[in-house]
């Protein structure tokens, strides 16, 4: 059973990573007009998430929730819905292939969350050459890497450090 | 340091890949800018579909009607090609640099319009 404590804490990691989306969006992108370039801090809620199953009952089913109910709030508040496709692609790649890394016991969280941010990246690319019908912008993969990469590992590090804070 | 917050051996030999891809990659560019010959021309395309094919040496400005109908003003100036204009939600594609060498391409996602130099 999910209780109220989980509910609120649902609640909060909802509004902390539309927080971040907003942040993010307000930043200039790292590489204009590569399609899905972020720095992918909204995932940090995501990745806490996943990694909290002493906490959360249902934390795999909360952790897809929170990501989908993520992208559709920014979507409609902030961004516009156009990229809604690309962000929620992004989104729900991501967090199946941070949930198959993690079941492999194979990474740590950082690792998890490296992939994740890749991932994340490389969904987004793959949708915008099949929208567009632009095989050229495939090109832009290696930037897309390494910035999922960056990415995913600060955000990995900081979740490890918000769960050791909260153990310790 | 990252050993102590639980970095391992796997996640090191994961972001070693990814990067290596990202290399063979970055490395096929090279190789195609070197062997690619100059770009005459800037093509425009809509959803795939080419809409413009614009001689690099001549200067002019041409509108663009892409999908939803959002307009993008193309500016080549002196073979160097930008969008000049856009009444895209991101403007993404109008904060991009200016593009000269053949290879290279601007995109404006949410009018599906590309531009590359071919
Ligand atoms: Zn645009």
């Amino acid at each position: 059973m999910i209780t109220a404590k989980n509910l609120a804490a649902l609640g909060l990691l909802l509004a902390a990573a539309v927080m971040l989306s907003w942040l993010e969006s307000l930043l200039p992108p790292p590489v204009p007009s590569v399609p899905g370039i972020k720095l992918g801090l909204a995932n940090l809620p995501v990745v806490l998430l996943l990694y909290s199953e002493r906490r959360f009952p249902r934390f795999v089913l909360n952790a897809l929730t929170l990501s989908i109910a993520r992208v559709l709030i920014v979507g409609f508040m902030f961004t516009g819905l156009f990229n809604v496709v690309y962000s929620l692609s992004g989104a729900v790649v991501s967090f199946f292939v941070m949930l198959l890394c993690k079941l492999t016991k194979k990474f740590s969280v950082i690792g998890v969350s490296v992939a994740g941010g890749t991932a994340h990246n490389l969904a987004q690319l793959m949708i915008a050459v099949a929208v567009m019908s632009e095989p050229r912008l495939m090109s832009l993969y290696p930037v897309l890497i390494v910035s999922g990469i960056a990415a995913g590992f600060i955000i990995g590090v900081v979740a490890r450090l918000v769960d050791l804070i909260l153990y310790c | 340091m990252l050993k102590r917050i639980g970095f391992t051996r796997n996640d090191l030999l994961l972001i070693a890949v990814l990067l290596l891809f990202a290399a063979v990659g970055v490395w096929r560019s090279i190789t195609d800018a070197v062997n690619s010959v100059n770009a005459v021309s800037a093509v425009i395309r809509v959803n795939g579909e080419v809409q413009e094919v614009l001689p690099l040496d001549k200067d002019s400005e041409t509108t663009v009607t892409g999908y939803n109908g959002g307009v993008n003003i193309i500016v080549i100036r002196s073979r160097i090609i930008y969008v000049g204009e856009a009444d895209c939600p991101d403007l993404l594609c109008v904060k991009h640099k200016p593009i000269s060498d053949s290879g290279e391409l601007i995109v404006c996602l949410p009018h599906r319009v590309s531009v590359t130099l071919e």
